[in-house]
């Protein structure tokens, strides 16, 4: 098989994210499947083979997942489900794996989907999911990524909204030694809505990179966006987070923050606002810090008798906490503490 | 209990503490005034340990033990408790998962099995009644949008919960108005007994009518220049630090 040919850091979209390792590693497609489901027997929930429908100008990464699928499903729900549907990757063996996931969310229906990306060797996973939202429905979607810290770990996920409806997404980036998670929005009806939240935890010489692109297409929709990274050692985190406002959106809401705390000197942060705006009646917010554990806050718990390190747990976890608590399902917040 | 020998300090070579002595036995109130920048502060913060301070001169003793070698939390864990001036808050930290993770930190330290959950938050909920606070600050974050008295009784109920042998109270009454001045000096006089002993730092009188002193001690530019009884702290109110200093 021909190496294809990866962007480089000249590549605005891939300005942070330096692909050579990963072209170093060697270009085989897995044999094996690497998904199972859990609560996917719940009425309402089918699940079948997608047939993919080509398509053409696609990026490097989502041309491969095209043209050399290791593995797909088409999920529809069509009935509210209680327990959320658990999708795993698990590879078993250091082969690209490229699995393709479409999942239709019919009208009105209220739906969870949590995504847990994990493996205990070095792994590569090229993914795209593609969900549709439709009108009136509900998704809250949970991405979980903590694969072994030698993997690769490309993920697109397309989320189409329709008339009236909305999702919840949140992302925990922790795992791989390279991570690159697209969340890419695209408002399809009026009155729509999104909230986007991540946290990332990042350690040794990890490069964890988030881009989200949220399309404001059509007018009356809104979109939050809260992400929150804690980096240590020598590793990498990048935010990019590009809003865009069509000509005719009218009465667009928009806003963006993203924070993040450096553990380190030798830890790096990017965190990059993108707003394209093409009309007038819209309101758009964005804003970014970066900070380190506040001193005066360590010194106040340790004077109470919390010693160093458990003081500035305290402190990393209350950050990261800031996320947590956005998140609607209680059952869910508690099972992402354990992450 | 506390024994403060010839104390020199500075902070980026400027000198802020020039030769403090003071002796505080146990069940002793004392006070300590002066005016603005005449190192108050410092000397709560050198005791309770934080950094950025030069100790040029001298030394200090906490129950016999040489305070300056010990960390934050073993000034905490020896009984030492500083009241902040200006407490810090801590979005995402309830505080009563703080007050419990202290007091078992505390515990831990001097080999007792952690705190009973529901004897804890009995006790808590008894010393904010004390306190008149509401009860639902306690699941609140730390101090987050406390309003400045908040803060301060937020302050005692620490102290209150973690029963230190030796309180210092850094301006504990500034920006209080008269009430809650009077039921934070019941917080602190509750803590009062034999074994226990408190530093009051402040500007003003009004705290000492509510908590009798056994020492008044003025400080100004970096050294003690008079001690006395509580009479001193009434002459101070009647003839400003201006009269001190003369």
């Amino acid at each position: 098989m021909r190496l294809p040919t990866f962007p480089t850091t000249r590549d605005e979209n891939w300005k942070y994210t330096d692909l050579s390792v990963l072209a170093s590693k060697p270009f085989v497609f897995t044999q094996n499947k690497i998904i199972t489901f859990r609560n996917n027997t719940q009425s309402g929930i089918a699940i079948s083979a997608l047939s993919i429908q080509p398509k053409d100008n696609l990026d490097v990464f989502e041309g491969l997942n095209q043209n050399f699928n290791t593995e797909n499903y088409l999920i529809t729900i069509s009935q509210n489900i209680i327990e959320p549907l658990e999708i795993i990757y698990h590879a078993t063996d250091s082969h690209w794996a490229q699995p393709r996931i479409k999942i239709i969310v019919e009208n009105n229906i209220k739906a969870k989907i949590i995504e847990i990306f994990e493996s205990n060797i070095s792994s590569i996973v090229n993914t795209v999911i593609e969900i549709d939202v439709n009108s009136g429905a509900r998704l809250d979607y949970y991405k979980i990524q903590t694969e072994n810290l030698n993997s690769f770990h490309i993920g697109r996920t397309h989320i189409y909204l329709h008339e009236k409806s909305h999702v919840q997404t949140f992302t925990l980036s922790k795992g791989s030694l390279l991570a690159r998670s697209d969340i890419n929005i695209i408002f399809k009806g009026e009155q729509a809505s999104c909230d986007l939240y991540g946290l990332s935890y990042s350690k040794s010489r990890q490069h964890l990179d988030h881009h989200t692109v949220i399309d404001h297409a059509v007018g009356h929709c809104k979109s939050n966006e809260f992400y929150r990274s804690i980096l240590e050692d020598k590793s990498r985190v990048v935010f990019n987070g590009k809003v865009i406002v069509r000509e005719g959106a009218s009465q667009t809401e928009a806003s963006q923050a993203n924070h993040n705390i450096l553990l380190s000197s030798d830890a790096e942060i990017d965190t990059k606002p993108e707003l394209e705006i093409y009309h007038d009646d819209v309101k758009c917010t964005h804003g970014a810090t970066i900070g380190q554990l506040d001193e005066e806050s360590l010194f106040y718990l340790r004077s109470r008798g919390l010693d160093e390190e458990t003081s500035r747990n305290i402190l990393i976890h209350a950050f990261g906490n800031k996320v947590l608590q956005c998140i609607s399902d209680e059952a869910m917040r508690e099972r992402l503490c354990q992450y | 209990m506390l024994e403060i020998k010839n104390l020199c300090v500075s902070v980026e070579q400027k000198e802020i503490l020039r030769g403090i002595n003071l002796v505080i036995k146990p069940g002793e109130v004392h006070a300590i005034m002066g005016p603005n920048g005449s190192g108050k502060s410092t000397l709560a913060n050198i005791l309770a340990g934080r950094a950025g301070y030069e100790i040029t001169h001298g030394e200090i003793l906490f129950d016999g033990k040489d305070l300056l070698t010990l960390l934050p939390e073993e000034r905490s864990h020896a009984g030492l408790f500083l009241g902040f001036q200006y407490p810090v808050e801590i979005p995402g930290v309830s505080n009563i998962y703080f007050l419990k993770a202290a007091l078992n930190a505390q515990r831990k330290a001097r080999n007792l099995p952690e705190v009973d959950a529901m004897d804890f938050l009995t006790m808590v909920k008894d010393k904010m009644k004390l306190l008149e606070m509401d009860e639902d600050m306690i699941y609140r974050s730390l101090n987050e949008g406390f309003s400045g008295g908040e803060k301060k009784r937020n302050e005692i109920l620490q102290m209150l919960v973690l029963n230190p042998s030796l309180a210092l109270l850094d301006e504990t009454d500034s920006g209080l108005d008269i009430d809650a001045l009077r039921i934070i000096a019941l917080g602190i006089n509750g803590l009062r007994n034999k074994d226990h002993s408190i530093l009051l730092i402040t500007h003003y009188q009004r705290l000492l009518n509510y908590i009798k002193p056994d020492k008044v001690h003025v400080l100004s530019a970096g050294k003690i220049v008079i001690s006395g009884g509580q009479e001193l702290a009434f002459k101070l109110e009647e003839k400003g630090y201006g009269w001190v200093e003369e």
